[in-house]
């Protein structure tokens, strides 16, 4: 029997999210370093992805229960549906740069630059249905995890706002519209891991 | 709020895990209802009171809050 064997479930699937992290960084940092080439966009990319995992490996290893209280079947549910859900949005984020300058149709364009969302939307068609049936207090967990998220970041953005209008900041629109959504994931991770402890 | 749940299920002898099959809720559920950590909806309360043969307040102990 291996190491990894003898280990529980959430730490080998933390050491798994640690080493695609590290993966990711290494990737990024090497790009970075100008050892491959790779455009600015790639490489955000590359960073955010490794950063996401090596938080979430830290979540798994120290947190074990901090995603409240689904149960596994509902859980093998939602990861069967969100793993290729968010695999094909990370394929698509890869090259939709090149595909954008590349489309010069209006329509087309259209599409080709919703494209992302349209995936990002089938990611959250996995959330809502594993939220819808969860039971009673997995679901307060969540909702209050939401309103927790949805808390902060608007709160961030509004100070941010203030902040840009007294030029004391100069954050380009794209970027600050880019990055609501992985705000409020990140967020509602970390707000989670704390009100689930709460029901422990 | 308090309540007897946990002596309610021993009597029985289940396990959380099997009330939580029970109820079609989580053991994790079931445990914070023990400690008091959660409480019931409405209809998972009757769900309860009917699973043991009582009424919801022979369950439940309402505190007034201070």
């Amino acid at each position: 029997m291996s190491v990894l064997e003898t280990l529980p479930s959430c730490r080998r699937k933390s050491l798994f999210a640690l080493g695609l992290g590290l993966a990711c960084l290494a990737l990024a940092w090497a790009g970075l370093a100008n050892h491959w080439p790779i455009s600015d966009h790639s490489l955000g990319l590359l960073a955010g992805m490794g950063a996401g995992a090596v938080f979430s490996a830290a979540l798994l290893w120290f947190m074990p229960d901090s995603g409240g209280s689904a149960p596994k079947a509902l859980m093998r549910r939602y990861y069967r549906e969100f793993i290729p859900a968010m695999l094909a949005y990370v394929a698509v984020m890869l090259v939709w740069k090149r595909l954008l300058a590349w489309v010069q149709l209006p329509a087309l364009r259209l599409l080709v630059a919703l494209l992302p969302a349209l995936l990002v939307f089938w990611v959250m068609r996995a959330f809502v249905r594993f939220v819808r049936d969860s039971d009673e207090m997995q679901r307060r967990i969540e909702l209050e995890a939401g309103a927790a998220s949805a808390l902060l970041v608007s709160g961030g953005y509004m100070a941010a706002g203030f902040l840009q209008t007294a030029e004391l900041i100069d954050v380009p629109s794209k970027v600050a519209m880019l990055w609501v959504f992985p705000a409020l994931c990140l967020t509602y991770g970390i707000a989670k891991v704390f009100i689930a402890r709460r029901y422990r | 709020m308090k309540n007897r749940l946990r002596e309610l299920r021993e009597a029985r002898g289940w396990s959380q895990g099997e009330l939580a099959e029970r109820l079609e809720v989580s053991r994790q559920t079931v445990n914070a209802l023990e400690t008091g950590k959660y409480d019931p909806s409405l209809p998972l309360a009757f769900k309860l009171a009917r699973m043991f043969g009582q009424t919801i307040e022979d369950i439940f102990v309402f505190e007034q809050p201070r």
